[in-house]
């Protein structure tokens, strides 16, 4: 499988930088996820990488050699990638066995070993049944499969996915996740996914590469970027947190705007004597106070929301001048309007730069 | 049964007699009028007129013209209309929106102002790029002859590519990208791409193209009248006008006229069938999102055909017509000492013909569009909100008039109206008959498309508030819906400008139009005047057209 290197990567269309200045090193046979909000520039990536677009700077090498650079481009048809698009982009006029075997005929592969090698592809993904119908007779996950299937039959050295699973309904969508992994696990063909669902990267990738206004601002195992984030960016997109505003007085001391002081887990030396955010989940939030932990936030119920598998509760601290967000377990029951006093573990309270 | 389901059941009772009488008086008089008529002899009911139609040599000539005619309009406005649609929307080629507007003016501009300009630029004797020809190179033959069967096809090819542009473009722009990318990245080069891909992908849309190319060639009259009777041929339409002079033969052409309208409704029906085949084309889509693209060498190629069609389309012509109404006499050279306004001032408030043709036209055209507008909306929104039993057969039957040629459905008003109980011949008010059924369909599309934009969850929405129906349909449809009645207007508007298909068999000495008028003063030989009324003409339409743009631009496919 091969490698793929992002160097300083950039484009722009107009005036307009969707792309400023990307590095990225996918090793071989590794799944990467580009996760962002729309706009961040993840699709220009992505259409870079597939050769569809020519950068203004930078070059994209795979396995050394250059595919990409300003006006060197190697056209789509020849860099041996694979794409699914979030439009499944099936050909209406041909059936599901000739869309699968359409990219064998420029491969070189003859017929008889093309016709096995489309119907070994097709129980890969469970639709062997459905080899002679059109792409309009099948439901959308259906489609999706016809997609992959169409992508993997040709063994690319790369396989590009824009935003697959965005066109199909929520439980299907959880399921083709799983199946997009499992094929990866089976064929381990090095991967770059684009999507802004967090869920969807988290579940999926070996790493995720956020992205930010055109730029990757972190880059790390789903964990990593999870439990670790290097901006108040990244850990607002990567899930639900609690972020107040302050500053760093010490390497565990912070001061929110209001003077409260909050006990942190280490932060960066290079953020002492700054001012920063601090980021709690909600889950780190604790509803019954608890002997012990420094941090002890006085609060009075705004809001909670009943949803099965737990609670979910608004809380205004006056001593931070915001509310805070609280998931516990749906055990307690706690009134709108009652008193609460909040605790958090110091070692779940991070501290990150302000932007 | 409730006060108000009784209340309701009258309302919609009314609604079937106006709208559903009038339909069906329109559409089904001149039809059932042909088909009695092209059977009726001196004992009964007799096939005598279609014999004396079809059986002499000299009435079957046409038949060949016209066919030959249709045919070549057909390629050739696919072989044109095709790569320029491409490079409108599949490339980055530059002038993009300077080409769009100008297929859009071709689109407007009436074929018998095309054939007349391509007279003054092409005629043998005086045409102006012969006379260039011969001081050029001394030769004393023309270069070109516009009075002949491959003048007609040339200047008819003109005005039927934008048919061809705006369907493709608007098949193309429904394709995703994403689909073409996808085999890009599957190996394909860009060539093969269009021809596995795009090709087949827009082949239906195209093929219909070509069907309606060749039904506007086979039904046009005005180019054909303007040259291929100096070049002493006729073709289909020509040769029923002809029937209806001295001495009139009324049942032959209604005779004549019924295949021709049985081969425009079949033309018809299979490219509907086309684009309702669409089994396979309705997966996914964003549609047409337009993506930004590198520029290539292709690009220029494309530009250069680009700018042959439009030169020849609308540069040449528009520039002929306006040459020829600001000169004295169109013939002699273009020099300060030889231009005038006085064209305007004859034309406009002198000669009388023209004065009352141009108040009958903008009259007529105007009192047809809002009759039709407004007879249309009713029987879209009856059809669209099933509120009367049989309105959607009503409005199908409102679709008809599209499958019947004007010349076609003038001899069939001709023979209704002429005599009691509705003798409208002789007045303005058969022409109003005609261009209201001619319209019909182009007013209700717009008129259905305005009442499926609006969702009935919104109306339903008022009526849980406490709105009546009848409040629901004015508070909340109506509005919504006025868009749509607007560019019905026009679209009934702008082409009665113009008409002159079945005007041409229908009007009297006080009840002439513009395009009448142009016709007779080409006859004549005034062409000045001509020029004039047509560069008038052109005007107004590109005006109306320019600042609706926004309106109409849309239903064009062509912003």
């Amino acid at each position: 499988m091969a490698s793929v290197d992002l160097r300083g990567l950039r484009k722009a269309f107009g005036s307009v930088g969707a792309v400023a200045g990307v590095d990225l090193a996918v090793r071989s046979s590794e799944f990467v996820a580009l996760l962002g909000p729309s706009g961040c520039g993840k699709t220009t990536t992505l259409r870079l990488v597939a050769g569809f677009l020519a950068p203004d700077e930078g070059e994209i090498r795979v396995d050394g050699r250059v595919l990409s650079a300003p006006g060197r481009v190697v056209p789509p048809e020849r860099r041996g990638m694979a794409m699914i698009f979030q439009s499944f982009a099936l050909w209406p006029h041909k059936t599901v066995a000739d869309n699968v075997s359409y990219g064998l005929k420029f491969k070189g592969v003859d017929r008889a070993e093309a016709g096995r090698r489309v119907e070994a592809m097709l129980r890969t993904v469970k639709l062997e049944a459905f080899a002679d119908r059109y792409p309009g007779e099948l439901s959308g996950g259906q489609q999706q499969r016809v997609a992959l299937a169409r992508a993997l039959v040709v063994e690319p050295g790369i396989l590009l996915l824009d935003e697959p699973l965005s066109n199909l309904d929520a439980n299907l969508r959880e399921e083709m996740r799983f199946e997009i992994r499992r094929l990866h696990e089976a064929f381990g063909i090095t991967t770059l996914y684009v999507t802004h669902d967090q869920a969807e990267a988290i579940a999926t990738a070996d790493r995720i590469a956020v992205m930010h206004r055109g730029r990757v601002v972190q880059i790390g195992s789903p964990q990593e970027v999870y439990d670790r984030p290097h901006s108040a960016f990244v850990a607002a997109f990567l899930g639900r947190t609690n972020l107040i505003p302050g500053w760093v007085e010490g390497p565990e001391a912070f001061h929110a705007t209001r003077g409260t002081p909050v006990r942190t887990a280490p932060a960066p030396a290079h953020l002492v004597g700054q001012a920063g955010v601090v980021s709690i989940r909600p889950h780190h939030l604790r509803l019954q106070a608890e002997a012990g932990p420094p941090n002890r936030f006085e609060g009075k119920v705004l809001r909670a929301t009943y949803f099965g598998e737990g609670m979910d509760f608004l809380v205004d601290v006056p001593s931070l001048g915001q509310s805070l967000r609280v998931s516990a377990p749906p055990t307690p029951q706690v009134a709108v309007g009652e008193p609460v006093t909040l605790t958090a573990d110091p070692i779940h309270c991070l501290v990150l730069p302000e932007e | 049964m409730t006060e108000h389901a009784v209340q309701r059941r009258d309302v919609g009772l009314l609604v079937w007699l106006l709208a559903g009488g009038l339909t069906v008086a329109l559409v089904a008089g001149p039809l059932v009028a042909l088909i009695l008529s092209s059977l009726s002899g001196p004992k009964g009911m007799t096939l005598a007129r279609y014999v004396a139609a079809f059986a002499p040599a000299i009435h079957r000539g046409p038949i060949l013209n016209s066919f030959v005619l249709a045919a070549s309009v057909g390629g050739l406005s696919v072989a044109l209309g095709l790569p320029i649609a491409w490079a409108l929307a599949r490339t980055s080629m530059p002038l993009r929106g300077l080409v769009r507007a100008l297929v859009v003016a071709a689109f407007v501009t009436p074929s018998f102002l095309g054939a007349m300009a391509w007279i003054i630029l092409a005629g043998p004797n005086a045409g102006l790029l012969n006379m260039a020809f011969r001081a050029l190179t001394g030769a004393q033959a023309p270069l070109v002859n516009i009075f002949s069967m491959g003048g007609l096809i040339f200047v008819v090819t003109l005005s039927a590519v934008p048919i061809v542009v705006i369907m493709a473009v608007g098949a193309l722009q429904a394709l995703t990208p994403d689909m073409e990318e996808a085999a890009r990245i599957a190996g394909a080069g860009p060539l093969a791409v269009a021809r596995t891909i795009t090709l087949p992908l827009i082949a239906p849309a195209i093929l219909g193209a070509f069907l309606l190319a060749v039904l506007e060639a086979l039904v046009l009259f005005g180019a054909p009248a303007m040259i291929a009777i100096p070049a002493r041929f006729h073709v289909m339409t020509t040769q029923l006008w002809a029937f209806f002079q001295y001495p009139p033969r009324i049942e032959v052409a209604a005779a004549y006229a019924l295949p021709l309208m049985v081969v425009a409704a079949g033309l018809l029906w299979i490219q509907r069938r086309l684009l309702g085949r669409r089994g396979y084309a309705t997966t996914t889509g964003r549609e047409g999102r337009a993506r930004p693209m590198d520029r290539g060498p292709w690009d220029w190629a494309f530009l250069g055909l680009c700018l042959l069609y439009v030169t020849c389309a609308i540069l040449l012509p528009y520039g002929a017509l306006l040459m020829a109404a600001l000169s004295k006499a169109w013939g002699q050279s273009f020099t300060p000492a030889n231009w005038t306004l006085a064209n305007f001032h004859f034309v406009l408030f002198e000669y009388d013909p023209t004065r009352s043709a141009i108040v009958n036209t903008l009259e007529l055209s105007a009192v047809t569009a809002t009759a039709g507008a407004l007879l249309t909306a009713l029987l879209a929104y009856a059809a669209g909100r099933r509120l009367v039993r049989g309105a959607g057969a009503l409005a199908a039957l409102a679709s008809v008039p599209l499958a019947i040629p004007g010349i076609v459905l003038a001899v069939g008003l001709f023979i209704v109206y002429t005599r009691p109980p509705l003798a409208l011949y002789g007045t303005v008010w058969i022409l109003f008959v005609a261009y209201l059924t001619k319209y019909l369909p182009v007013a209700y599309t717009a008129n259905r498309a305005a009442v499926f934009g609006v969702h009935p969850s919104l109306e339903e929405a008022a009526r849980t508030l406490g709105g009546t129906r009848w409040a629901a349909f004015r508070d909340v449809a109506l509005p919504l819906m006025r868009p749509g009645l607007a560019s019905a207007w026009l679209l009934v508007f702008l082409p009665a400008l113009r008409e002159l298909s079945s005007a041409i068999l229908l009007f009297t000495a006080n009840s002439r139009v513009v395009s009448v008028v142009i016709y007779e003063l080409y006859e004549e030989g005034r062409w000045e005047a001509v020029s004039t009324l047509g560069v008038l003409l052109l005007a107004l339409t590109l005006a109306i057209l320019a600042a609706t743009h926004r309106l109409l631009g849309r239903r064009l496919g062509l912003t």
